[in-house]
């Protein structure tokens, strides 16, 4: 017997820094409201600062890695793709260079581009820190208690092991299908051929293990109405972390205000 | 007591012709360890669905005759609320964990969270139930990625920690070697002297011959016949129902057969090895 895994179960869960440790509402708070701020504000200069202020971050709380993989792939896609569309789509005078000798970069275009970027992944930003910093039965758990039915959280977290499961019965099909001497690999066209085939009976599976699964669930006394308890329980908010989150809320209205100001006043 | 009573049941299935129960009585009684045997496709686990009130609540169909469960008719019942009376554990391990969880542990902790039981007492029952199965050691392990016997395990596991006063087991053992299967049976056997009633569905049959207080044999639907372990187990007709009986009862007849008849028909080893010794005086 683990003794030290059992009792892990007793206290509350414990993480393995501070940022981990905030209750996934506070950290879903925070940052949604650093990443609509970066909206509002609407500059390249905010917004990339809070890029890089969210990579910083990352790797202060051990998730760097986690975190550049994806961020990166958004700053390439998303910023590269608008840098581009506002070449296009927003016609300037101040001609920075002739790429080519034929395409004109202009300053107002860039400038918009760059505003344009910058919120976009100040906020896909804050979203995939949030989830590289949150497991999400930790964030189902927080809203089950906050009142979030047991049915929508086992839903949204049984899905991910669907993908799962999915994906493994696909290559199971396949395998099956290869093992019957149908060709599933080479060209292009085989493997399209080789794969539309497969979904009727990884459809029909699916549906069949849901039922059985419903089945299981039901024995588990999952529809039973009554209060349920928690094995793995998340510690409430302490003060602090509570001020963060007010002062973020607060600093966020009053940005709100200023831009309404700003737009009506 | 009378736990489960089934007179003149007919049951069939949605958008089928057949009936996949025909005329089937029977009364479940409190305490006791029924065997479910006969062919495949004879009706064991419709009979299972329907005791554990997936017929008519789940499956709908068609449903004639009575059947009361726990005093009251099975259509009355919430399904929901019968959860906790009978526990079911069916054929299949690999949907039978929910998906959800990291742990083993987790895993058969959630049947009690479920019910509310306190933090403490959760963490207690699943250790017991844990280290009555032998799976301590897959405790901390993704039940997701466990082999289908581990599965299997921890399915039966996730369902006798929630202490229910009867239990509906569907080949508990399909993916279990030898002795993984005996100590199943072996559990089964402390469960109903804790006072629980048990079926179990099961194609083992010399482990269903030792362990079995009454034997139910099932083909096409009906109920070929019921009675004392003893008793069914060592009728020769059983073969021609495409249903099993111990090796040592079919040895028995050939003793007869050839001449040098036991004193009874065997239906365990042990049996048989006494009947010998009794005849060789």
């Amino acid at each position: 017997m683990d003794k030290s895994f059992i009792d892990s179960f007793r206290d509350y869960q414990k993480f393995d820094n501070w940022f981990i440790d905030f209750n996934p509402l506070s950290k879903l708070n925070i940052l949604f409201a650093l990443g609509f701020s970066s909206m509002l504000v609407n500059n390249w200069k905010y917004g990339f600062s809070l890029c890089v202020l969210y990579c910083i971050f990352a790797f202060a709380v051990n998730r760097g890695k986690q975190f550049m993989k994806p961020f990166s792939v958004i700053v390439l896609i998303f910023g590269f793709f608008t840098l581009v569309i506002r070449q296009f789509s927003v016609t300037g005078t101040t001609v920075l260079i002739n790429l080519f000798g034929v395409l004109p970069i202009t300053k107002e275009a860039l400038i918009n581009g760059l505003n344009t970027a910058s919120y976009l992944l100040g906020f896909s930003g804050a979203i995939v820190l949030f989830f590289v910093t949150t497991e999400m039965r930790d964030l189902m758990y927080s809203l089950e208690k906050k009142g979030v039915s047991h049915e929508v959280s086992y839903i949204v977290l049984a899905s991910f092991q669907t993908i799962i499961d999915l994906k493994k019965n696909t290559n199971l099909i396949m395998e099956s299908q290869k093992a019957r001497g149908i060709e599933t690999e080479g060209n292009i066209v085989n493997r399209i051929k080789a794969f539309f085939p497969i979904l009727g009976p990884l459809v029909l599976g699916a549906i069949s293990s849901t039922e059985e699964k419903s089945i299981a669930m039901d024995a588990r006394a999952f529809s039973v109405k009554c209060k349920h308890t928690f094995l793995r329980e998340l510690r409430p908010a302490p003060v602090y972390e509570k001020a963060i989150v007010i002062i973020t809320d607060i600093s966020f209205v009053l940005l709100v205000v200023y831009k309404i100001y700003q737009v009506f006043g | 007591m009378v736990v489960a009573e089934l007179k003149n049941v007919n049951y069939k299935y949605p958008l089928t012709d057949n009936y996949a129960l025909n005329d089937i009585s029977f009364r479940f009684e409190e305490g006791k360890f029924y065997g479910l045997i006969g062919e495949n496709g004879g009706g064991k686990t419709t009979l299972c669905n329907l005791i554990r009130g997936l017929i008519p609540h789940f499956y709908n169909g068609e449903l004639e005759g009575s059947v009361r469960v726990f005093g009251t008719d099975i259509k009355e019942h919430n399904v929901e609320e019968l959860a906790v009376k009978i526990g079911y554990v069916f054929q299949n391990p690999f949907n039978q964990m929910s998906g959800i969880k990291n742990t083993v542990f987790e895993e058969v902790a959630m049947g009690l969270e479920n019910l509310g039981v306190e933090k403490s007492e959760i963490i207690q029952k699943v250790e017991d139930v844990l280290r009555l199965l032998g799976i301590e050691d897959l405790m901390t392990k993704n039940p997701n990625e466990l082999s289908g016997g581990q599965r299997q395990r921890v399915a039966f596991a996730s369902i006798i920690v929630m202490d229910n006063d009867m239990l509906v087991i569907d080949e508990p053992t399909s993916q279990l070697d030898p002795q993984g299967t005996e100590n199943v049976f072996e559990i089964i056997r402390t469960l109903k002297e804790a006072g629980k009633t048990i079926v179990l569905v099961e194609h083992k049959i010399d482990l269903i011959a030792e362990y079995c207080d009454e034997i139910i044999v099932m083909e096409q639907g009906h109920i070929i016949c019921s009675g004392e372990t003893k008793e069914i187990l060592s009728r020769m007709e059983l073969l021609d129902y495409d249903a099993q009986i111990p090796q040592v009862a079919i040895w028995g007849h050939e003793m007869a057969a050839a001449g040098k008849p036991l004193s009874k028909i065997p239906i365990t080893v042990d049996q048989a090895v006494r009947l010998v010794q009794e005849r060789e005086g």
